[in-house]
């Protein structure tokens, strides 16, 4: 099949590569640009284990075209720490054991961040109402919860 | 899970994408958000020769107040645009509802309504993978001659389970289909073919524009209400859609329309016989309403919960929507 040159601006970077149209966003991020961070577990749109934020909004990346995100601003979980600092999303989830397997994690933190980046101070329904799209299978949801609260106080008061 | 192979092209405009649909015909498909057609083409259930990525036509996004007083909402808005307009929201609260329930935020970002309004029919026996499916026969929509949901059936009887069609009928929407050379308007529920194997009456290169809405009026009050098992992420297993234009005192209901989805092949205006023109509103009124959905309700067992309580629900929720329109 043909191959259509495209660029993805995936956490800041720049990168040009030659994609066949039926290829995913989600089969670009792991098998072209080798990052893992980004899961597949449904692969039809019903977990959200692929989330990734484009242009800062989280979708589904295993039903986007990499051919239809062109020149789009792509935010994968390899994104958010700054070296070796973790983001403040990351952090809460650290610390309030969010994490269990981890195979939901980049997609609920990715989820968490971009409801934080739009509202300050969500209420308890607006972060359930947040990440209903994404299935945990292991935390049963609350520590998920607090984690996204722990995360808007920390963005609330920085602490360095 | 990988997609088949096909031609690709992403026109700017609705000139070019009507061209490309003209060319192409039969074997193009329209990619809106892609949370419909992409699962499909990954389960193998459609090899489409050719994909027509909307994505970068600007001119089919966005809702629009035209002179007249109507409505214009492009195809390719997305639900999330929906929720977040307060047009829709302060003088359509029954749409933003009705998109509120549509699967899940992350989806509602994708999804679209002109894919919303032309999504497939479903069926739990034929919404699966290749190798899910290769232990049943052939059914109808795949092709074959059975049906595997309803025993001795005699043609498809996948459900319709869109959630905004139900509303956007209620409302008295009409949709505009354009194909090279010309476009036309007709009432959204004439879309609708109420046949599980081609659910959607439009032609292979016709390309939804948008839909256009009536003039909000400030005594119409509308609802939606839906059964999922989850509160999120789920299909409905029914759905029922109400809008009343009530006399200025509220007493009486002038007209309106009660539509159901997720309990046939399509969405289903309930045939009131007239007890929505002109009739005084009353508990009794509102029972006989329900009764009326729960006879035009046919759900058949090719979803999660049997038939016999979705179309009870399809009462339950009737009643509940039209006492929670009237409260409003
Ligand atoms: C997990 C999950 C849960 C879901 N839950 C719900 C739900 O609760 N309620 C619900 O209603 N839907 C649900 N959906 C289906 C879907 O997400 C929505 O219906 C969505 O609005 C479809 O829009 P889309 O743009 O993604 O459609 P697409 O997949 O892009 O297209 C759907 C169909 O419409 C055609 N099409 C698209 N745009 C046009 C156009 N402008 N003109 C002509 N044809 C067009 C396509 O060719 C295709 O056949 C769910 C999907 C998933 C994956
Ligand atoms: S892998 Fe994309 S939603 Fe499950
Ligand atoms: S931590 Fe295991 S799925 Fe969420």
């Amino acid at each position: 099949m043909n191959r259509i040159p495209i660029t993805l601006l995936v956490n800041g970077e720049p990168y040009s590569l030659a994609v066949p149209p039926n290829k995913t966003l989600l089969e670009v991020l792991r098998d072209d640009l080798e990052l893992m961070g980004t899961r597949e577990g449904c692969g039809v749109g019903a977990c959200g284990a692929c989330t990734v934020l484009i242009d800062g909004v989280p979708a589904r990346s295993c039903l986007t075209l990499a051919v239809d995100v062109q020149g789009l601003s792509i935010t994968t979980i390899e994104g958010l720490a700054e070296g070796d600092e973790l983001h403040p999303v990351q952090e809460a989830f650290v610390e309030r054991h969010a994490i269990q397997c981890g195979y939901c994690s980049s997609g609920m933190i990715l989820t968490a961040k971009a409801l934080l980046d739009k509202k300050k101070r969500p209420t308890k329904d607006e972060i359930k109402r947040a990440i209903s799209g994404n299935i945990c299978r292991c935390t049963g949801y609350a520590k998920i919860e607090d984690a996204i609260a722990t995360a808007a106080k920390k963005l609330a008061t920085p602490s360095k | 899970m990988k997609l088949p192979e096909f031609e690709y092209f992403n026109p700017r405009d609705v000139p070019s994408t009507l061209e490309l649909l003209a060319l192409h015909g039969e074997q193009a498909v329209l990619l809106g958000g892609g949370t419909d057609l992409l699962v499909r083409m990954k389960q193998g259930l459609l090899k489409p020769g050719v994909v027509i990525s909307l994505r970068g036509v600007e001119d089919l996004r966005g809702i629009r107040k035209q002179k007249d007083g109507t409505l214009m909402i492009g195809a390719l808005t997305r639900i999330t645009d929906l929720l977040e307009s307060s047009v829709i929201r302060r003088k359509y609260p029954g749409l933003a509802q009705a998109a509120g329930a549509v699967s899940a935020p992350p989806l509602q970002n994708m999804g679209t309504v002109g894919g919303n309004l032309t999504q497939e029919t479903r069926c739990l026996y034929y919404n699966q993978s290749a190798m899910w499916r290769r232990s049943k026969p052939t059914c109808f929509k795949a092709g074959g001659a059975t049906c595997n949901a309803v025993k001795g059936g005699s043609h498809c009887f996948a459900t319709y389970q869109g959630d905004l069609a139900p509303m956007l009928i209620a409302l008295s929407a009409r949709v505009v289909l354009s194909k090279k050379g010309g476009s036309r308007a007709i009432p959204l529920e004439d879309l609708y073919t109420g046949k599980g194997k081609i659910p959607v009456r439009k032609d292979p290169d016709e390309l939804l524009e948008g839909i256009i809405l009536p003039p909000p009026d400030k005594n119409t009050v509308c609802r939606y209400e839906k059964l999922r098992l989850r509160q999120a992420l789920d299909y409905p297993l029914v759905g029922v859609a109400v809008c009343l234009t009530l006399s200025e005192d509220k007493t009486r209901c002038v007209s309106g329309r009660l539509v159901l989805t997720a309990v046939g092949s399509g969405p289903v205006l309930v045939d009131d016989d007239g007890l929505m023109q002109d009739a005084e509103v009353s508990d009794d009124w509102i029972q006989s309403l329900a009764e009326a959905a729960y006879k035009a309700a046919k759900p058949v067992p090719n979803v999660l919960t049997p038939p016999a309580y979705r179309k009870r629900m399809a009462r339950v929720l009737t009643r509940r929507a039209l006492n929670r329109a009237l409260k409003d």
